[in-house]
């Protein structure tokens, strides 16, 4: 993603655990830098992991920020892909398109994103899924994906306000 | 919360070790077998050291030799198996003469090597490469139990310092953070020096939430730092990680290899297939075996946290923040279920015991052991190693149940335990002498007999041995824990050590006589004979054949079997502890001068039985009378013995040592008289086929002297009641009643008519199958007066000859109904018309047998009541101690049991 991707997904995500686990707050910059350092698959496998050596199985998420973090990253990739994708009007874009796609290379969001209902529904869904993927239960998972549907509706703040609050 | 009352106190975990201990033996032994299997068949493979055309010649040789084998013991009849100077052992021994492979023995043993040697490297470097691979954040070290609060720590480094205080962790703890994880989740591992506890983001953030279940988690952790389960839990981890591989490898290659060749026939492609199918067993063992030595860590460490802080806190941790969600089956689980964690939690004894499926892999693993010992042999010294495999195989059998019976000496377990052992025991080692060992998959594939048949008889045989096993080892340490308590100087206690290690013996004899036997009827049907021991005439023919075996083997093993327990009564009697104690009188010296006098009387009746018949002509007759003399005296001086020594320790052992010595004087007075009539020219006597000839009936009659001894002592128990009884030793060889099952207790004739019916219908299958239906027809009534004596041996019974009529006509049908059957489905198979036979034969065998079985068996039955009815003594207080009289039934009793006669 780009920089400004990151960004307004860290402030969409600030938001929502603020609303919904303002107790992680205090941890939220630092997870934020770690989450950025890592690549997919460490997030991945981090995720799913199944210690057979860990206290029990199946361990239930106690922290909402990872996830709120996965899934954004996941929501703004998506959508730069959805706008790359419907911009490549010529056959090498289109290629060009395809090929950053495999590169993970990120596709530029517009400068200004107003998302219309329709978008907020398919995101409200796509998100759901992958909310339960990563283990959150039903009602956390409705939870969530509602709270950053509204974030998302509302429109994004001043750039790089969500780090800055919580730095010491 | 305050917990509520747990039924059983919860003990101390830190002497609690044997239920892993075993595991991780077994894990490791099964897991060093299997590379040694797989190397072996994979390395002379890949660096060429494999040569088909010997293999093919070798193999071919010895085909050959066993198919000359069990031609000659099926012509000359097996008694000539046993002759050293007969053709059997003549053929046997030009088994080493056949062509030799060229391969060299050492492929196992550096197989076994590096694979030891990559685990330990593995689990070496693995903290570093675990921290760098994963990104941990490094939280601090905490050194020793200093208090918390100093050095003006970051405040959850404060809180670790302070669990680990609680814990009492001695050694230094690197404490990291996977800022990744979101669940509540942490993580013990690292290696000597070098400890690392590992927590999620998530637990850090439920801190602040819930502290007791953040400290619940860590205690747990620490508890496997402290438990060394983490050096236990990885290398069972790597252990698997680094054979899985290397056995699919081997699975591939196996079921490959015969494909690549062009020579590869359908026999070749079999015989792999049963390799690929070996080491997919293999793999499975020691797979099943790690999960299970990683869930009998984690009932540990949840011991520990519940003595270090509250048990409640932890189990609603585990409630809330580790809901199990079973999508795997329980065997391949690393963590226990949330029931069991609790219930172990809550009753310390759960910690302890292990279960049916642990002395399955015991089993299991004795097989393995014993092919992986096997396959370092050379050509050249065969024997010797198949000896040495059977001897580390016993010994580990005999490690297992030593430990198994010293660590809880409850009297009270024995039969329980016993069952529980011995029926894992021998399930693992029949299931295992078939799927670990590729030759008999491939005969079991192959085998046109009934096979399943033959396997399913062979279970109960070794389920029984390994019964009979257990507790003779019950009854040794129990006699031998007291004397090995008080031996102080160390030579003393090295040979009483030594002197008890000499218990390998049954165990060596024992497993080697099963195996040879099941491996023997199992190779039959492959090589078109018949094997001797043929499914059919098993269970006549084992314990023959086992009384029968050569002395060598049998000689020792019965003179350890009686003597062991007498010896640690004498040292005993010689090693008390205070003066004042009463000293324990031992039967060893009474049962060896016994023994010597009846010995004598046996020669004496031996010589007196001998002349007349042989100059009647001689013969089998004369074999069987002289012999029959010998048995007879063994019996009779055990049975005195056995009255005699009633009230001492082990008075069986005692009766069966003595008619040992009975056997033993007169096997010496036989090979005297035939040492001196050798003296005469033209004269060649073998000394040991001379040994061998008189010792024949020795062991027949050392085993019914003992069951005789055995029947004598219970008889003397149940008269003599519990003040009697008191005097007995608790841990004779004789049974003790389960405490849930008094004696006397009731029994409902209907349903042991039942069971009776059911045992006579098998065996009537069986017994027509295999010999004759007109044979099976006599079993039913034999049965039937069985029934009836055991229902009228229970006295409380208001119609106790009624009831045993009921359990007759119950026993009878069930089991005649097995012979309707039959019938109907030869007639149906020959086609005749059903309806007419089936009536008139149906109602033949059906009526003639129930009848005449009912009959008798209520007449026997009103016999025994009337005898009993005329011993019971008249009614009064303190006379009736329930086992005579009325019974504790429902509704007033009808007072004493008039006798019908």
């Amino acid at each position: 993603m780009t920089t400004l991707q990151t960004e307004y997904a860290h402030q969409v995500a600030r938001q929502v655990i603020a609303r919904l686990a303002p107790d992680e707050l205090p941890q939220f910059a630092s997870t934020v830098r770690v989450f950025d350092a890592a690549s997919w698959r460490q997030r991945r496998r981090a995720a799913r992991r199944n210690e057979a050596l860990g206290i029990g199985v199946d361990g239930v998420l106690s922290m909402l920020t990872i996830p709120v973090l996965y899934l954004l990253h996941k929501i703004m990739e998506m959508l730069a892909d959805h706008y790359a994708e419907v911009a490549a009007r010529t056959v090498t874009a289109r290629v060009a398109f395809w090929v950053r796609r495999i590169l993970r290379r990120p596709n530029p969001l517009p400068a200004r994103w107003n998302p219309t209902g329709e978008q907020l529904a398919t995101i409200r869904t796509v998100a759901l899924r992958k909310a339960r993927v990563l283990g959150l239960t039903a009602a956390q998972a409705e939870l969530v994906t509602d709270a950053i549907v509204a974030e998302l509706a509302a429109g994004p703040d001043e750039p790089g306000s969500a780090i800055a609050d919580v730095e010491p | 919360m305050s917990s509520p009352d747990p039924p059983h106190p919860v003990r101390s975990p830190l002497p609690v070790t044997w239920t892993t201990t075993l595991r991780f033996v077994l894990l490791v032994v099964a897991a060093t077998a299997t590379v040694a299997t797989v190397t072996n068949w994979l390395l002379p493979w890949v660096f060429g050291d494999y040569d088909s055309a010997a293999i093919e010649a070798v193999n071919a040789c010895q085909d050959a030799v066993y198919r000359d084998l069990m031609d000659i013991s099926r012509s000359h009849g097996f008694w000539d198996v046993f002759r050293s100077d007969g053709p059997f052992h003549q053929r046997l021994g030009q088994l080493a003469d056949c062509p030799r492979t060229g391969r060299s023995g050492a492929w196992p043993l550096i197989g076994v090597v590096s694979f030891w040697t990559i685990v330990i490297v593995a689990l070496w470097w693995l903290p570093a490469w675990r921290v760098r691979r994963r990104r941990y954040e490094r939280l601090g070290q905490v050194t020793g139990t200093h208090p918390p609060g100093a050095d003006g720590r970051p405040g959850l480094l404060d809180a670790l310092a302070q669990l680990q205080h609680i814990a009492g962790v001695p050694s230094a703890v690197t404490y990291l953070r996977d800022n990744l994880d979101p669940r509540c989740t942490a993580l013990a591992f690292g290696r000597t020096g070098h400890r690392c506890v590992v927590l999620s983001a998530g637990l850090e953030t439920l801190r602040h939430r819930d502290r007791a279940v953040f400290d619940a988690v860590v205690l747990h952790e620490l508890a496997h730092v402290r438990n060394r389960d983490v050096d236990i839990g990885f290398l069972t981890v790597i252990a698997w990680r680094v054979a899985m591989p290397l056995v699919a490898l081997t699975i591939l290659l196996s079921i490959a290899r015969p494909w690549t060749n062009a020579g590869g026939t359908a026999g070749d492609k079999l015989f792999d297939a049963a390799v690929a199918l070996q080491f997919l067993g293999s793999a499975a063992a020691v797979l099943l075996l790690g999960r299970s030595v990683l869930r009998s860590r984690e009932l540990l460490a949840d011991a520990r946290v519940s003595q270090w802080a509250s048990g409640d806190d932890l189990i609603r941790t585990l409630e809330s923040h580790f809901p199990h969600s079973p999508r795997r089956p329980v065997l391949l689980w690393t963590h226990p279920s949330l029931t069991r964690r609790i219930s172990a939690m809550r009753d310390g004894r759960l910690l302890e015991a292990t279960n049916f499926w642990v002395w399955f892999a015991v089993g299991l693993v004795t097989k393995t052991i014993i092919y992986g010992v096997a396959t370092t042999s050379t050509d050249s010294a065969w024997g010797l190693v198949m000896v040495a495999a059977y001897a580390v195989g016993a010994g580990f059998v005999l490690v297992a149940f030593a430990v198994e019976i010293l660590r809880d000496p409850d009297p009270t377990r024995g039969h329980r335990d016993g069952r529980r052992v011995a029926v894992g025991l021998g399930l693992g080692l029949a299931i295992g002498f078939v799927l670990f060992d590729s030759t008999v998959i491939s005969i079991a594939m192959t085998a046109r007999d009934a096979f399943a048949l033959q396997l399913l008889l062979w279970i109960p045989a070794l389920c029984g041995a390994a019964w009979l096993a257990y507790r003779w080892l019950a009854v040794v340490a129990t006699a031998w824990a007291p004397v090995l308590a008080v031996l102080r100087r160390p030579w003393s206690r090295a040979l009483g050590w030594t002197t008890l290690g000499m218990s390998i013996v049954p165990i060596y004899v024992g497993l080697t006589f099963l195996v040879s036997q099941l491996t023997q009827s199992i190779i039959g049907p492959l090589i078109d004979v018949e094997g001797v021991l043929s499914a059919s005439a098993l269970v006549v023919e084992l314990p023959l054949r086992f009384a029968l075996y050569p002395y060598q083997r049998t000689g020792p093993l019965l003179l350890v079997l009686a003597a062991l327990p007498l010896v640690a009564d004498v040292l005993q009697g010689r090693t008390r502890n205070t003066p004042s104690a009463p000293r324990t009188r031992s039967g060893l010296t009474p049962s060896l001068l016994h023994g010597f006098v009846w010995g004598l009387v046996a020669i004496t009746l031996g010589l007196i039985v001998a002349e007349p018949v042989r100059s009647a002509g001689g013969g089998l007759a004369s074999f069987l009378a002289v012999y029959g003399v010998v048995v007879v005296t063994q019996v009779a001086c055990a049975a005195h013995l056995a009255h005699r020594l009633r009230r001492r320790h082990h008075p069986v052992a005692a009766a069966a040592l003595g008619g040992l010595v009975v056997g033993l004087v007169w096997t010496t007075w036989t090979i005297f008289l035939f040492m001196l009539s050798s003296r005469a020219p033209g004269a060649a006597v073998s000394l040991p086929g001379l040994v061998q000839a008189s010792w024949y009936p020795v062991p027949l009659g050392v085993a019914l002297g003992a069951g005789v001894a055995c029947l004598m002592a219970r008889l003397h128990r149940r008269r003599a009641g519990p003040v009697g009884a008191a005097l007995v030793h608790p841990d004779s060889t004789a049974a003790v009643p389960e405490p849930d099952a008094p004696p006397g207790r009731p029994r409902r004739p209907g349903r042991l008519g039942l069971r009776y019916g059911l045992i006579n219908a098998v065996t009537i299958l069986v017994v027509s199958l295999y010999l004759s239906i007109l044979v099976a027809l006599l079993v039913g009534p034999l049965l039937q007066v069985v029934s009836a004596v055991h229902v009228v041996r229970k006295p409380q019974r208001r119609h106790p000859v009624l009831a045993a009529t009921l359990a007759c006509v119950v026993t009878g049908v069930v089991g005649q109904a097995a012979v309707l059957f039959l019938i109907v489905a030869a007639l149906l198979g020959s086609g005749a018309s059903p309806d007419v036979a089936v009536a008139v034969n149906g109602t033949l065998l059906l009526g003639c047998p129930l009848v005449v079985g009912t009959g008798v068996g209520s007449a026997v039955a009103g016999i025994l009541h009337g005898v009993r009815s005329d011993r019971r003594p008249p009614p009064g207080p303190g006379v009736d101690d329930g086992r005579y009289g009325p019974g504790p039934g429902p509704g007033p009793g009808p007072g004493p049991v008039p006798s019908r006669r």
